[in-house]
């Protein structure tokens, strides 16, 4: 068994400091990974990210996140990456990563997502210049997704996102903002991207927890005013195993 | 044109926008309504600070109105159970 802690949309700023780190030895003993579903920060300052990074700095299970339309408002995207790879935290954007928990292998493929809406209520890449690369913005993040969900060859396969990529789990959002919460093409990807095991997303925080991919994959809203709670944890049984490994998890990175 | 003369309509999304834009919240998930003179705010935020300055900011764009800061503040306790999947 895998056990995943995740959470999305801290919205981390220095007044918040020390209010994660209450929770540190709990996820430490009850999840192998934390997974954080982007909006990192309030609003992208690199204070911000400086006392997300301070929080998270130590802690001895591997975090790995990505960031969310909240972290690249003030164009200090990078800095925030760099600010959390230094204490540590894997800051997916189209790549992917592969981690051992125990003797099961498991793949986290992270994009940040893009909008653009849902089947058939969705924009096109088509007309104007801004409407052409607001949509050719999330086709190109979709097919780094699902070329990162591809190249896994893992027990299972986890795809970490800000945006949905379903219309499930935006249930008590407003139908207007769909086409900015998220994209079908998302979904695409992860069906296509072979035998994915659970999607995580954040940034619809109206929305609700459970939802699935036309493809039947496991999708959770993690955002936390939808979770209510610090994070959340899911429990993975790699198939064909069966077998639940209660070990200390986390042994090695590749 | 004064806050008195505008739509409320428009005044709505002139403070979800001030909520959004403003440096000092950026708060993209505070709702907002107009009952009479009254702008009603609802939703969840994390600390005092963001609360107070939530308030602050909506004053200053309709002095005119009565600002009823209803959000709830605090953090969130730790996780239930774990979901099996």
């Amino acid at each position: 068994m895998v056990r995943i802690a995740a959470v999305g949309d801290v919205h981390f700023g220095p007044d918040l400091s020390g209010t994660l780190r209450p929770y540190m030895q709990e996820i430490e003993d009850k999840a192998d990974l934390f997974l954080i579903a982007g909006d990192l920060t309030r609003a992208g300052h690199e204070e911000e990210g400086a006392a997300l990074a301070k929080e998270l700095r130590g802690f001895s299970v591997p975090i790995l996140a990505v960031l969310g339309n909240h972290d690249y408002h003030l164009d200090h995207q990078d800095r925030i990456a760099k600010q959390l790879g230094d204490a540590g935290v894997v800051v997916l954007e189209g790549e992917s990563t592969v981690l051992m928990v125990g003797d099961r292998s498991v793949g986290i493929a992270g994009v940040k997502g893009f909008g653009g809406g849902f089947a058939g209520a969705c924009g096109s890449d088509f007309g104007e210049p801004e409407m052409k690369a607001f949509v050719g913005h999330t086709k190109s993040v979709a097919r780094r997704l699902e070329d990162s969900l591809r190249s896994l060859q893992t027990d299972l396969k986890i795809a970490l996102l800000h945006y949905s990529p379903i219309k499930g789990t935006l249930l008590g959002e407003r139908l207007e903002v769909y086409p900015f919460l998220g994209s079908y093409l998302l979904a695409e990807a992860i069906d296509s991207g072979g035998d994915v095991d659970l999607v995580l997303h954040g940034h619809a925080h109206s929305g609700k927890e459970k939802g699935l991919t036309p493809g039947g994959v496991n999708v959770r809203n993690v955002a936390q005013p939808v979770i209510k709670h610090a994070f959340n944890l899911y429990h993975l049984d790699p198939a064909g195993t069966g077998s639940i490994d209660r070990g200390p998890g986390f042994t090695a990175r590749v | 044109m004064s806050s008195e003369q505008d739509p409320k309509q428009y005044l709505v999304a002139r403070i979800r926008e001030a909520l959004a834009e403003d440096g000092r919240i950026n708060e993209l998930n505070v709702d907002v309504s107009i009952a009479g003179m009254k702008i009603v705010l609802t939703g969840h935020v994390a600390s005092d600070e963001r609360r107070d300055s939530i308030t602050e900011v909506v004053k200053e764009l309709a002095p005119d109105y009565e600002v009823m800061n209803q959000t709830s503040v605090g953090t969130f306790p730790a996780a239930d159970e774990a979901e099996s999947l």
